[in-house]
């Protein structure tokens, strides 16, 4: 086998192994049902003493916390 | 509880880009996907107003209406969300929406266009909140987490707020007020301007007016 026919065999054969690196994809054609935003694993990342799972607490919790963007309400 | 809504104060914003910094670095973004962006209207001339612009999470979604598989969905916070086990990568979604907030990776083989990614209102996707899967996919679940977005918490001139549309505006209408200008909110009409779902008063009332 010549020269050239063989590097286009390799460049054939590499953009061919290429694609074994694509994820599968068309595995769910139907929208997964997602878990509320209150309703959280127990990770590490959990803001500390917010009790996770608890909806009111949840609501009260990111209200509180947007209260820190508010400059105003931390003036003296 | 309201729904979750994004304000840029344009009066504030600084151009630093630290929102766009701060949603890579939350979420590890691909490269070539910028979920959240910093435009400059007039940039150069005096009187130059910069704003932070993502997925606004609209009122009446353009892209939940025409997205052909049905990807997009909308949690009970008011969040507008997307299965990427679903999406197909089509586009349609990125010439429907006014923000261009729809994003394309384009890594795959022969530098395929691949699944769309966008800003989730750090609320992550439909696997479990918190898990590996989910953070693999759309970035850290920081709502879950008891958080607020990465982008509008550590924003340094608090130009740009986010979380409940009546807390922020709360918020926004005592800075107007103290202020006495800049009483604008860019995109708030176009992202919440229509009436709510199921209400006969359109979201638009929340909008903070100068008086």
């Amino acid at each position: 086998m010549n020269t050239p026919v063989r590097i286009v065999a390799l460049a054939a054969l590499l953009i061919g192994l290429s694609s074994c690196g694509e994820a599968p994809q068309g595995e769910r054609t139907a929208r997964a049902v997602d878990r509320p935003a209150w309703d959280a694993l127990r990770n590490g990342y959990t803001e500390p003493g917010y009790p996770s799972g608890d909806r009111t607490a949840w609501e009260h919790q990111v209200n509180t916390r947007a209260q820190n963007q508010n400059e105003y309400s931390r003036q003296p | 509880m309201a729904r979750m809504k994004f304000i840029c104060d344009a009066e504030r914003c600084i151009e630093c880009n630290g929102c766009v910094t701060a949603c890579k670095a939350e979420h590890d973004v691909p490269w070539g996907v910028n979920r959240r962006r910093v435009v400059t209207l007039n940039d150069g001339v005096p009187g130059e107003k910069s704003i932070s612009v993502a997925c606004m999470h609209c009122s009446d979604a353009p892209c939940m209406a025409v997205c052909p598989v049905d990807c997009f969905y909308r949690t009970d916070e008011g969040v507008v969300l997307h299965d990427k086990d679903v999406c197909i990568g089509c586009g349609y979604c990125s010439y429907a929406c006014p923000f261009g907030a729809p994003q394309f990776p384009s890594n795959g083989t022969f530098g395929l266009r691949g699944k769309m990614d966008k800003c989730t209102f750090c609320a992550g996707g439909p696997e479990d909140n918190g898990s590996a899967a989910e953070y693999e996919k759309y970035g850290r679940n920081r709502l879950s987490e008891g958080k607020l977005p990465a982008c509008a918490e550590m924003c340094s001139t608090k130009a740009l707020l986010g979380g409940d549309g009546d807390v922020v505006a709360d918020i926004f209408r005592t800075r107007v007020l103290n202020r006495g200008k800049g009483s604008e909110v860019w995109g708030w009409g176009t992202a919440y301007g229509k009436p709510a779902e199921g209400g006969t008063q359109p979201a638009a009332t929340a909008t903070p007016t100068k008086s």
